[in-house]
């Protein structure tokens, strides 16, 4: 039986305030001058006035204390300076009953040099078990090239160890040894020390420095694979034997790249994230609202059951890790001029002191924290407004006594002040005696008392910890203007406007609110009604620095109904359900009643708008329609086609497996289901809970029987490649995977993946009709074989793809994003110029021979899809004069329209985009250059055939020795009709070039945040390998591709075509950049302007 | 705001399909009756058995005597748990016996009574509420005199009304009619409460099912409403309106999200008027609200924001033939109040204390106005209500941004 949690709801971190605390600095019970958990219970009742909900408490464990207690000599026990065990039990119990749930923290990716384990490994033999706890080498040279983290004290991620004859390996401090997770015993002991404290009672672990915890040569030792696989265990474990536990991961990372730690809601519940704090400060600087929007966007959506963990502040440095060096050095110059204030990559400062202890900004960077969509931690002290002490080591200045009052030592300690583990602040603005608990509790004026209020007010609205986020951007960019908006399992819905003034001046604002028209804005605080919103533009005015929080209420019902009958004759006259299903529940879909059906409808919106694969999150769902139902015979569920109609009277179509649960049953499966709960409803006192069939292995068994064995149906039909199939097929397992964003991936063992398609388009989709065609005809060996798929009856619409399994080690991307930074990194540390061919050909020599295999990849695809055959959906054809206007036209809308839109934003561009802007713009008049290039006889363009369409980096899979191509479904955002229109292969042809440029700046962006300083050398190096992997790639394919000279354009008009389609993409790509990520706007910019120059 | 009178089923269905109908009323029915001495429960189980004539029903019964040779002892189920003794109000404690003995019996619809004398006519619209108008709690709406339930009609009404939307007249209550469902939430609850170690404490049924989204009726009856018998009124003042601000800071989420007034679908027994008019000693109250108003005010400053102690100061020197105490004065009191009591403004028990006065100068009002009329001092109800309503933003306002300066 699962032990519980002080905690009942599963997702109660989600509507957490989370309280980060040091047990030593926070209050002294017993006069030695540190804090203790004695000193901490007695300021419980503080903590639960203030509002907060869990307590962080930061290492508290055994230590030499080298590193703030991040060097833990034993994981079992409480330092001796805080207390006891029986203390924290004491200290644990108190906190559950005053409702506070409490965190701690799980360093597991190294130990204290002191820890017996690694005293025990430099004494035992080489290879030994008690060795092997560590990470150990006779060089010093494997795993080269990873990066050294603390650049300050650090020269080698390794230490020779003279008792042991061996190098250990260290990512942090030479005294802080990595533990060696290849070794089970480590896992065994970790999950262990992870029992100990959670049989006690605690409710959630930071999982400190994850991305470390495994190293493999020749990568970064940074989120490798194995990383994965060692906290999903862990994960396991606590959801085996422990209910509602939180693990909270820290990565400072991306958000992209910390995406893959929330696994599939299989791995950590909450991860921070570390980017946004820096833009937060950047934002209120510069008075623009960009840098916030920026990151937001390039924020990933994470699985409904997790949540990321936003901060303003914490114990460590105020880190810029993750911003480029131009930001980096705005945010020193503005934030930390003295260099006392800065350490490693970062600022140690505390909130206060950050802005210049003005209380509008402190008020308005707390308002941001608790209305943007995470959960919010703060730190212990800025509550009040707490200074620091720049002049203390380390990171030692945020991490000062808490200030209870102004008698001696604060008020944290009766001990003799030289005794104190630090000095309390004392100068005139920040100390004590001006700036302390007792003071700012009696005076109601308080940031005290304003924190207590707003943390107070969050809590009343579950939609700022639960809700989505849509940003609106008015035209004054000094205004941040956003939309928290959720609806809950029962059916109210919440939807708050906040708006925030990041300038020093007043600021007039209008929002387009037209979509909530006839609502009536709710001020939240004073509960002051607004006027009702129009279509027109909502006016307001901002006081400098100010921030509303507006909830936008339905008009209240003029006439009362009885909400029982009202129920009836609204479910009854106003649906329109199908009157067969409903009528004859017990011949099909006996699982969903006619009642359930209804609230099923209701409650999909919200569903929806949770789920990865549900495209259309910025719309707003007028209704939902269960269009039509299929049964799967032996799955205890029903595929449905979801009709969900939105606001301005689009309908798009939907695929969701339906299984339902009820009774006793609920019990078994209410953790596996829980992140996929459409809806639970009591009918005649029975509970039943209905949630997405694709968690169901009786589900997934039952479609991919049906697959195989060729099944049909009134409803569906399956066909097969019957070469193809393995044999075996039906007796492997089946799990979600994690890679798929928008549909929803079932991977039976190594044998298969069977592809559920969420959204639906008339018409086979192209993915199946080609992947079909490569198979069974082509016979082409570098894609996945098509096994078999599903498609709807009434509309041939393709309901799910079945696809032979390949083994692979990741996609195009990550291989060359990988293989790139070695090669920077080798060539910053050798400084070798990418111009001796030596050199290049020594550190890129193998890379380039790789892309040249995916040139000659890419061109037997394109021979096979131009095999001869009589069915005239892939049959080749010569480009006709009407073809090449269709081009023109194409191209020309797109270019122009990108034109326009890159005018009109001018003025918001940085310095040099706005140039680059400015030339693009003067070259307005060679389009018609461009044009008049893709004229002339048709027949000397080639041939047209079926092409991947949608062809990047990312749709190869690179496996031990070669490529795979996969997904021809084509560009999502077009219609079927346009996927299916046969193009000139050089379409693809151009869609790999841009990949390869985007590769080449992104990898050097990234090493590029990780160095202190720009790197001309390294910036050569990027240009040189765009350069060779273009003409490795274009060189390859020609030769590949000359079997079939037809296919290929003659050399002129070979030109003129591969120019105009790189344009085309680069005009998309720039939009796409204008609207998501302006940062990277320089990139197609300048790619559209060399493009352009050459048509002059 | 509608409190409709409905059909009287009952009275109008003819004999045939009575029995049948009662039949189908009982048979999934529990009735759990209050501890009582035998004869008197020989009486009440004599009048479950002719409300529901069936050997499905089953009546719950605190003190089983198995050696009875009664006819009905087949239909008699013992509780294992102790039942409150109080017998004015239901408590945690039954709320957890019912649903104990619910479970036991697979019971899926629930009569909890606190009448020890409970009328066929009320077993059977309570029966009637849940099982045919498919509602999870169905609560009576008893009979008062003018001078009747005033902690009620100061307090318990006006409140559940403006802040869960229930036009419910009396929410604490006596009898109760429960789905199981209901039950079950409700004993989670009690059970909270126990495990607390508050086993005396007070549940409030239509905040509970209003939380749960559940519907909530009310029938109207004949019955009285019951007499606590604590001699102590200060005591049971600060136990029931302790218990209601306790409620209402745990369920702030809830109520501040009700924005009107869902009807209660009032059916049951035809109202009558009662006569009663017991003397009130209207100058007593006055003279304590002044008394209290020179001792107390210190206290008061502490809660109250200048509008209301201006208001109050002026209501001081009114003499008793004259004394009004404005609705809208009177809910902003007892908003501040429960702001206070959720603040910990001071400690909770002088809190109450201070509120007490307060609550005789409008009891003095309102028995003044009322003189002896019980359709005028339901008007005067209604109207306190409605300016609980009215004043519900205020109290909102307050809550969300409890600053000391406001006007």
């Amino acid at each position: 039986m699962k032990k519980p949690c002080s905690a009942t709801d599963p997702l109660w971190y989600k509507d957490a305030i989370i309280y980060e605390l040091h047990v030593r600095a926070f209050a002294d019970s017993n006069d030695d001058g540190i804090g203790d958990f004695q000193g901490l219970i007695s300021k419980l009742d503080y903590l639960q006035d203030l509002g907060v909900t869990c307590l962080w408490l930061l290492p508290f464990f055994p230590s030499p204390g080298k590193d703030d207690g991040y060097d833990i000599a034993d994981y079992n026990s409480v330092n001796p300076q805080y207390g006891t065990i029986e203390d924290f039990q004491q200290f644990l119990d108190a906190a559950h009953a005053r409702n506070m749930q409490v965190m701690i923290e799980l360093v597991i990716n190294h130990t204290s040099d002191q820890h017996p384990w690694f005293q025990k490994a430099r004494h035992a033999p080489k290879g030994s078990p008690e060795r092997n706890m560590y990470v150990w080498s006779d060089t010093d040279k494997l795993y080269d090239g990873v990066r050294i983290i603390f650049t300050d004290t650090e020269k080698s991620n390794w230490t020779w160890d003279e008792v042991a004859q061996q190098y250990y390996w260290h990512r942090f401090f030479a005294h802080q040894p990595d533990l060696n997770f290849d070794n089970p015993q480590v896992l065994d002991e970790v999950l262990n020390a992870m029992r100990f404290w959670m049989d006690m009672g605690v409710d959630g672990l930071r999982l400190d420095a994850i991305p470390y915890l495994v190293e493999r040569d020749g990568t970064s030792c940074e989120n490798v694979p194995e990383t994965h696989v060692i906290i999903k265990k862990i994960r396991a474990v606590i959801d085996a034997e422990y209910e509602n536990r939180l693990v909270l991961a820290e990565a400072n990372m991306w958000p992209d790249d910390v995406r893959p730690y929330f696994g599939d809601g299989d791995e950590c519940h909450m991860a921070f994230h570390f980017p946004l704090m820096p833009r937060i400060y950047m934002a209120l600087r510069q008075e623009d609202r960009l840098p916030i929007t920026d990151i937001m966007a390039r924020t990933p959506d994470i699985p409904p059951s997790c949540q990321w963990g936003l901060f303003l502040r914490n114990h460590d440095e105020l880190t810029l890790e993750m911003v480029t060096d131009d930001e980096r050095d705005y945010m020193n110059l503005a934030y930390a001029s003295d260099k006392r204030m800065r350490i490693n990559v970062g600022i140690r400062r505390r909130l206060a002191p950050l802005v210049d202890n003005n209380r509008r900004r402190i008020e308005l960077l707390n308002s941001l924290l608790l209305s943007f969509p995470g959960t919010p931690i703060m730190y212990y002290g800025d509550e009040i407004g707490m200074g620091d002490n720049i002049y203390l080591g380390d990171r030692n200045g945020v991490r000062t006594p808490m200030q209870w009052n102004s008698d001696r030592n604060a008020g944290f300690s009766r001990a003799v002040p030289a005794m104190l583990y630090f000095p309390v602040i004392m100068d005139p603005i920040w100390g004590y005696q001006a700036i302390n608990v007792e003071a700012q509790e009696s005076d109601p004026s308080s940031l005290l008392q304003w924190t207590r209020n707003m943390i107070a007010l969050r809590k009343l609205f579950q939609v700022f910890g639960r809700g989505t986020l849509e940003f609106l951007l008015p035209d004054n960019r000094k205004v941040l203007a956003y939309i928290r908006d959720a609806k809950f399992e029962d059916g109210h819905v919440e939807t708050v406007l906040c708006v925030a003034n990041l300038s020093r001046f007043a600021q007039p604002v209008a929002l387009d609110l037209a979509k909530f028209a006839g609502r009536q804005p709710m001020e939240m605080l004073g509960y002051v009604p607004f006027p009702p919103i129009s279509e027109s533009p909502y006016p307001l005015t901002l006081a400098p620095y100010s921030f509303l929080w507006l909830e936008l209420q339905q008009l209240a019902p003029s006439a009362v109904s009885d909400p029982i009958t009202g129920l009836v004759e609204d479910s009854e006259a106003n649906r329109n359900l199908p009157p067969a299903e409903i009528a004859q529940p017990a011949q099909k879909n006996e699982l969903l009643s006619a009642a359930l059906l209804r609230a099923l409808e209701d409650a999909l919106p919200a569903f929806l708008l949770k789920q990865r694969w549900f495209g259309a999150k910025s719309r707003t769902i007028k209704s939902v329609r269960i269009a039509s139902r299929a049964d799967i015979a032996g799955a205890d569920a029903v595929l449905s086609i979801l009709e969900v109609q939105y606001e301005e009277g689009l309908i798009d179509r939907y695929q969701l497996p339906l299984a339902a649960v009820s009774g006793v049953e609920i019990q078994s499966v209410a953790t596996e289901i829980s992140s996929q709960v459409i809806l639970r409803f009591e009918e005649n006192g029975t509970e039943t809970i209905v949630y997405d069939a694709c968690l169901n292995p009786r589900f997934r068994a039952a479609l991919i029987k049906a697959t195989i064995g060729a099944a049909s149906s009134d409803e569906l039909i399956a066909k097969i490649s019957q070469n193809a199939l393995p044999s075996d097929l039906l007796k492997v397992d089946s799990r979600i995977g994690s890679a798929e964003q928008s549909n929803t991936s079932i991977i039976f063992g190594d044998r298969a993946i069977l592809k559920l398609y969420r959204r639906l388009q008339i018409g086979e989709n192209p993915d199946v009709e080609i992947a079909r065609f490569l198979t069974n005809v082509a016979r082409y060996r570098n894609t996945p074989a098509h096994l078999g798929d599903i498609a709807w009856k009434q509309d041939s619409s393709t309901s799910a793809f079945l696809q032979k399994f390949a083994p692979n080690t990741g996609d195009g991307w990550g291989w060359i994003m990988e293989d790139l930074a070695r090669i920077y990194e080798r060539a910053a540390s050798l400084s070798a110029s990418p111009n001796e061919e030596a050199h290049f050909a020594d550190l890129a020599g193998a890379n380039i021979e790789a892309v040249r295999l995916i040139g000659r990849r890419t061109a037997e695809m394109h021979l096979a899809l131009a095999t001869p055959t009589d069915d005239p959906a892939f049959k080749a054809e010569p480009h006709s004069a009407g073809d090449l206007v269709e081009i023109r036209t194409r191209i020309e809308h797109q270019l122009l329209t990108a034109l326009d839109t890159l005018q009109s934003r001018l003025a918001t561009f940085s310095e040099e985009d706005a140039r680059n802007a400015k030339k693009v713009l003067e070259l307005r008049g060679t389009l018609n250059n461009l044009l008049q290039s893709l004229k002339g006889d048709p027949q000397q363009f080639g041939e047209r055939i079926r092409i991947h369409g949608d062809y990047h980096l990312g749709q190869l899979l690179h496996t031990a020795e070669d490529f795979l191509i996969v997904d021809f479904e084509g560009e999502p955002g077009r219609s079927l009709a346009e996927r299916r229109t046969k193009q000139s292969p050089l379409k693809d042809v151009a869609g790999m070039l841009r990949s390869f440029s985007y590769a080449a700046n992104a990898a050097l962006a990234t090493y590029e945040q990780t160095s202190s300083k720009e790197q001309p050398l390294v910036r050569a190096w990027s240009a040189a390998w765009e350069s060779a992997a273009t003409t490795a790639f274009l060189k390859s394919y020609q030769s590949a591709v000359s079997s079939r000279p037809e296919l290929m354009p003659q050399s002129i008009q070979g030109e003129s075509l591969l120019r105009a389609l790189l344009i085309e993409k680069t005009t998309y790509e720039m939009m796409y950049e204008m609207n998501n990520r302006p940062l990277w706007l320089h990139l197609p910019l300048q790619v559209l302007l060399q493009n352009l120059q050459e048509t002059v | 705001m509608a409190t409709s009178i409905g059909n009287d089923i009952s009275n109008t269905d003819p004999e045939g399909e009575r029995e049948l109908s009662q039949a189908a009323l009982s048979s999934d029915l529990l009735v759990c009756l209050p501890p009582m001495v035998r004869e008197t429960r020989e009486h009440a189980t004599a009048a479950v058995l002719a409300a529901f004539p069936t050997a499905s029903l089953r009546i719950a019964v605190t003190e089983l005597d198995t050696l009875s040779a009664d006819p009905t002892q087949s239909l008699l189920v013992p509780y294992e748990e102790a039942r409150n003794q109080t017998g004015w109000a239901l408590h945690v404690t039954d709320y957890l016996a019912a649903a104990t003995v619910a479970r036991k019996y697979d019971k899926q619809h629930v009569l909890l009574l606190g009448s020890d004398a409970p009328s066929e006519l009320l077993l059977q619209s309570l029966a009637r509420g849940l099982t045919q108008s498919h509602a999870d709690v169905v609560m009576p709406r008893l009979q008062t005199s003018a001078t009747d339930g005033l902690v009620n009609s100061a307090l318990l009404y006006p409140m559940t009304r403006a802040l869960l939307g229930q036009d419910i007249r009396f929410p604490l209550p006596h009898n109760i009619g429960l789905s199981r469902r209901a039950l079950e939430r409700l004993a989670s609850e009690a059970q909270r409460e126990v495990s607390a170690g508050r086993s005396d404490s007070l549940l409030w049924p239509v905040s509970v099912a209003t939380a749960a989204g559940y519907s909530v009726r009310q029938l109207d009856s004949n019955e009285h409403l019951p007499v606590p018998a604590v001699t102590d009124f200060n005591r049971l003042f600060a136990e029931v309106i302790g218990s209601l601000l306790a409620d209402t800071e745990a369920r702030a989420i809830n109520w501040q999200r009700s924005r009107y007034v869902a009807p209660a679908h009032s059916a049951g027994e035809p109202l009558a008027t009662s006569a009663q008019d017991p003397d009130a000693d209207v100058v007593s109250m006055v003279e304590g609200f002044r008394v209290a108003y020179a001792n107390l005010l210190p206290i008061w400053s502490l809660v109250l924001p200048p509008q209301s102690l201006l208001a109050l100061k002026k209501l001081a020197p009114v003499p008793p033939q004259a004394f009004l105490f404005p609705p809208e004065l009177w809910a902003r009191v007892v908003y501040d109040f429960a702001l206070a009591f959720h603040l910990r403004t001071i400690n909770r028990n002088h809190l109450l204390g201070a509120l007490t006065p307060l609550y005789l100068a409008w009891a003095a009002s309102h028995i003044r106005c009322a003189a002896g009329d019980a359709t005028e001092a339901e008007r005067l109800v209604h109207a306190t209500a409605a300016a609980f309503e009215a004043e519900k933003p205020y109290f909102v306002s307050r809550w969300r941004w409890p600053d000391r300066f406001n006007p």
